[in-house]
């Protein structure tokens, strides 16, 4: 057991957090008001290469390990989600999924792109009656001999109008269900696809969410995924991943949450001095930064489960599960702390509950990862 | 003890380091007093140097080079050195040439050396002194284990005293000292300027004053106590005022007797830079702003309002 | 043209400082030690130079004095884009030290500009870049905030005392930068986070000569007294204190 981080990790983090803290930070209040999409630092964070972060420097990537990611994923999502959640998207899933599954032709074509961050990656999966119940995807990918026909709608696509490559998911057997799904690299500009208008969202209001229509677009057979019916395995096991992603980014909205509360404690006096000296505060204090610690270390284990290449399907759903929760529990406390100033978005703790709350809902509600942990519980695959 | 202390005039000036510089040596009684003022002077400067207390004072009158010559000034002064003879202790006020020279001086000299220095906690013991750390958070005692010993004195950390006592002022005569290897393209001079290191007191503005056009009340403070303008770094990050204004870890570190602070919030990297000021004017809104911890003086308000009030204020006094 | 970056290892600015029980020393527990922020804008500028003038400058190089805890510094210098890095194994105990035992290393290993922060954050010295171009006899230039290369020659802006002037050098030459070197530090990028590993490290072993000064207690700053507030109603009054109180104006 060894709870060091490696220098290069710390490098990693620190690198993040400067960028966050200088630059991210300056118009993150505007861009969420106006939902307006953060494309300069999507380009700054490109060249400094996080989009591409865990992608082998064989496909242009930046060869780093998963601690390295949640490290960095956590710094960002500190100050903004909106943009920690496009790093996600195209790190986790797309560029990983790729590297992971795809031909070498793919990764020559499609992963190197993104893995440079000068193409965005989306991950279409989640469909207007399809969220959680991913087997039942009604979107059609037809075996036409040469290619494939694929029609249907997608829905709440993070990077859906930004991203160049798509990576879809489509039923092509339906009498074997999930078994018949299929992915598919589709590239946006290819005809019969249109993008529905931007999701006026609660939170994460500067990434870019939209709704994704297919009519008749002609996907060519190599840019297909694994072996015919391998879809539904493939999204799951990438969503694995993407998973720890977000995990890492609840733990960095409530970290972010608590250090901003713990300045203001600081520095607010009330009754003659500082609030941090009342009980009150002090214990709510503790009790965020304990949640915190814990929220992380799950999401740690996950990460290192998987730099070990050890299953780490459950630790994901774990972390996910309690980071999404503990930061919607610790950016409520640290509006509270806040009092008044916390409900306006000058102090950036209310932006960060809003945040929050998409963190329990997408890559797989909370729900979901209850019934994931509850199956391996019942399986006894995680008592010792 | 022979005793050197050197200073460049500043636009016909003889800057306020330099007798603070000579009052410190002055409190030393073994210490014989030379010192060099090199630049041009007003009579009326001259005459004014009647009073600074002790010493034997030489002017070097000839031209001095147009930019900032470090090398120019040590082989100055060590041509000075060649004919009156090797100090054993050299204390310089805090003037950008002298920051320089100091340490310069001190390698040529063997001299051990100090920058920063407020006090002597043995006054008559130059070997021994306190000086300022880790960016004005934490005083250091230091000695000098060497025979000879470089001072240079932390900003304000003594007020000069007007005596009479000077022993003799003349010119020094010497060859003028040379430097090479370096050309002058272009010299930008300001018409007027107030070194917000030689100001007793500065009026500095934040980034609660909202915006540039916002600034004439506080011009307008700053002229009533012929005070010189500053700002904080968000400021002069956002192009408000110009960068030489700005004032913190990064930027200038002050010391004045007086520094009022307008809506400036008072981040660490700000207080770093004024945490030698003699007293410091917080006015800001918010109370719980980390300025009014650093402060002796606070109006809890908004600058706007309190400003054109301080400046009509200050504008009866004379 | 080699360009080399004197650095420093100094607590982050916001790290509380104080001392042991002995009282003689800086309690480092818990101290964030970063780039001395200066250092890290020269280093910005010297890699910014090397990109844009390629083939002209051949090599950034990293230099400092440090114990071994300062190689994650040294590290992060390689990440950000210097090509190589240089250690001398000693804790500096003054300016005077730390000058001295770079200026044996650039007597053997030249290099033609060398660039030296304004001050280090922890001791305050502003005194490593003069001393240093003392002892190697070379030429000083103080208050640099840009250093351009054109048609091969090395151009300086000096800001000292309002005056802004521009400058032709020779080199070699120890320059001494200040605030506008260069705009914002370079956050390292993964490449360079990952060349870094490959890098050059070299680890020197100092002359360690005897002190010229030491440090030998440290004191709190002493206390000060709570702000004395004037209702905001009543604004004229703090000119009135400041005269009649404080004596200031």
């Amino acid at each position: 057991m060894d709870f060091q981080f490696t220098e290069e990790q710390l490098m990693i983090k620190q690198a993040a957090r400067d960028y966050a803290q200088r630059e991210l930070w300056v118009d993150v209040i505007e861009r969420d008001e106006k939902a307006i999409y953060p494309e300069k630092h999507v380009k700054a964070l490109a060249e400094l290469g996080f989009m591409g972060m865990m992608v082998s420097p064989e496909y242009d990537g930046g060869g780093m390990d998963t601690i390295s990611y949640v490290l960095a994923m956590e710094e960002i999502s500190k100050v903004d989600s909106s943009v920690s959640v496009i790093l996600s998207v195209n790190n986790s899933l797309v560029c990983w999924g790729l590297e992971t599954f795809g031909t070498e032709e793919q990764k020559q074509k499609y992963l190197r792109p993104l893995a440079r961050g000068e193409k965005i990656g989306a991950f279409l999966l989640s469909e207007p009656e399809a969220g959680s119940d991913a087997t039942s995807q009604h979107t059609t990918a037809i075996d036409m001999g040469d290619y494939y026909l694929l029609n249907g709608t997608k829905n709440w696509i993070t990077n859906g109008n930004t991203a160049s490559t798509y990576l879809v998911m489509a039923q092509t057997h339906p009498e074997k269900g999930h078994k018949g799904i299929n992915a598919f690299i589709v590239e946006r500009h290819w005809e019969g696809i249109s993008v529905g208008p931007h999701e006026n969202k609660m939170g994460m209001r500067s990434s870019d969410t939209h709704s994704v229509m297919f009519t008749d677009v002609k996907v060519p057979k190599e840019n297909r995924i694994g072996g015919d019916g391998f879809g539904f395995r493939f999204a799951m096991q990438t969503l694995d991943g993407g998973r720890i992603g977000i995990a890492a980014q609840a733990v960095g909205i409530a970290a972010g949450a608590l250090e901003l509360a713990l300045k203001y404690a600081k520095e607010r006096k009330a009754f003659g001095t500082e609030i941090i000296n009342h009980q009150a505060i002090a214990f709510k204090l503790a009790d965020m930064a304990v949640k915190v610690e814990n929220a992380r270390n799950l999401v740690l284990k996950a990460a290192w489960l998987k730099d070990q290449h050890k299953p780490y399907g459950v630790a994901s759903a774990m972390a996910k599960l309690y980071a999404a929760d503990i930061a919607m529990q610790v950016t409520t406390e640290a509006v509270q702390i806040h009092g008044g100033y916390g409900y306006v978005k000058e102090y950036h703790v209310e932006r960060l509950m809003r945040e929050a709350k998409l963190t329990q809902i997408y890559e797989g509600t909370s729900e979901v990862q209850h019934i994931v942990i509850s199956r391996a519980l019942a399986k006894g695959e995680l008592l010792p | 003890m022979k005793t050197f202390i050197f200073s460049t005039t500043l636009d016909q000036k003889i800057p306020r380091s330099f007798f603070e510089a000579l009052t410190f040596a002055g409190s030393l009684d073994s210490a014989e007093i030379t010192a060099l003022i090199a630049g041009s002077l007003s009579q009326e400067q001259k005459d004014y140097l009647h009073k600074a207390g002790c010493g034997h004072i030489f002017f070097y009158t000839q031209e001095l080079p147009q930019w900032h010559d470090p090398m120019f000034y040590l082989d100055l002064v060590e041509n000075f050195f060649a004919e009156k003879g090797e100090p054993d202790l050299v204390i310089l006020g805090a003037s950008a040439i002298n920051q320089v020279l100091a340490p310069m001086l001190a390698v040529k000299l063997k001299a051990g050396y100090v920058s920063r220095v407020i006090s002597l906690p043995e006054p008559q013991n130059p070997h021994i002194v306190k000086r300022f750390a880790y960016s004005g958070k934490i005083i250091s005692k230091t000695e000098i284990k060497t025979g000879k010993a470089v001072l240079l004195l932390g900003s304000n950390a003594i007020a000069p005293v007007e005596a009479e006592g000077v022993k003799t002022i003349e010119t020094w005569d010497a060859k003028p000292a040379t430097s090479d290897g370096v050309e002058i393209l272009e010299v930008k001079k300001p018409e007027t300027r107030q070194l917000l290191t030689e100001a007793r007191i500065i009026v500095s503005g934040g980034r609660g004053m909202r915006g540039p056009e916002y600034w004439k009340p506080l011009e307008e403070l700053a002229e009533a106590l012929g005070a010189a303008t500053a700002c904080s770094r968000p400021v002069s990050d956002e192009g408000w005022r110009p960068h030489h204004e700005h004032v913190g870890q990064t930027g200038k570190v002050v010391a004045p007797d007086l520094y009022i602070a307008c809506g400036i919030s008072g981040a660490i990297q700000h207080l770093a830079g004024i945490s030698g000021s003699r007293i410091i004017v917080a006015i800001n809104k918010d109370p719980d702003a980390p300025i009014f911890q650093a402060a002796h003086y606070g109006i809890v308000g908004d600058v706007h309002k309190i400003l054109p009030q301080l400046v009509e204020a200050a504008r009866r006094l004379k | 043209m080699k360009i080399a970056v004197c650095i420093s290892n100094v607590p982050d600015t916001t790290t509380r400082i104080k001392t042991d029980a002995t009282g003689q020393k800086i309690d480092l527990n818990g101290v964030q030690w970063v780039l001395n922020p200066w250092d890290e804008l020269a280093l910005t500028r010297a890699i910014e130079l090397k990109e844009q003038n390629t083939g002209l400058v051949s090599e950034v190089i990293a230099v400092m004095a440090a114990s071994a805890a300062g190689e994650a510094t040294l590290r992060k210098a390689l990440a950000v884009g210097a090509d190589r890095a240089v250690r001398i194994d000693t804790d500096p105990a003054d300016s005077f030290e730390a000058a001295r035992e770079l200026a044996y290393y650039f007597e053997a290993h030249w290099a033609d500009i060398i660039f030296t922060g304004i001050e280090s954050s922890d001791f305050n010295g502003l005194a490593v870049g003069p001393m240093l171009a003392t002892l190697l006899k070379i030429h000083l230039i103080p208050g640099v905030s840009g250093v351009f290369l054109e048609n091969g020659q090395v151009l300086v802006q000096q800001e000292v005392d309002g005056m802004s002037i521009r400058l032709k050098t020779h080199q070699p030459v120890v320059m001494v930068v200040q605030k506008g070197i260069a705009i914002v530090p370079k956050i390292p990028a993964m490449r360079g986070i990952m060349t870094a590993r490959t890098k050059p490290l070299e680890v020197l072993s100092p002359r360690k000569e005897a002190l010229q000064t030491e440090v030998t207690a440290f004191e709190p700053l002493p206390p000060k007294a709570a702000a004395k507030m004037i209702d905001a109603e009543d604004a004229p009054r703090l000119i009135e204190l400041l005269r009649n109180e404080a004596k200031v104006i």
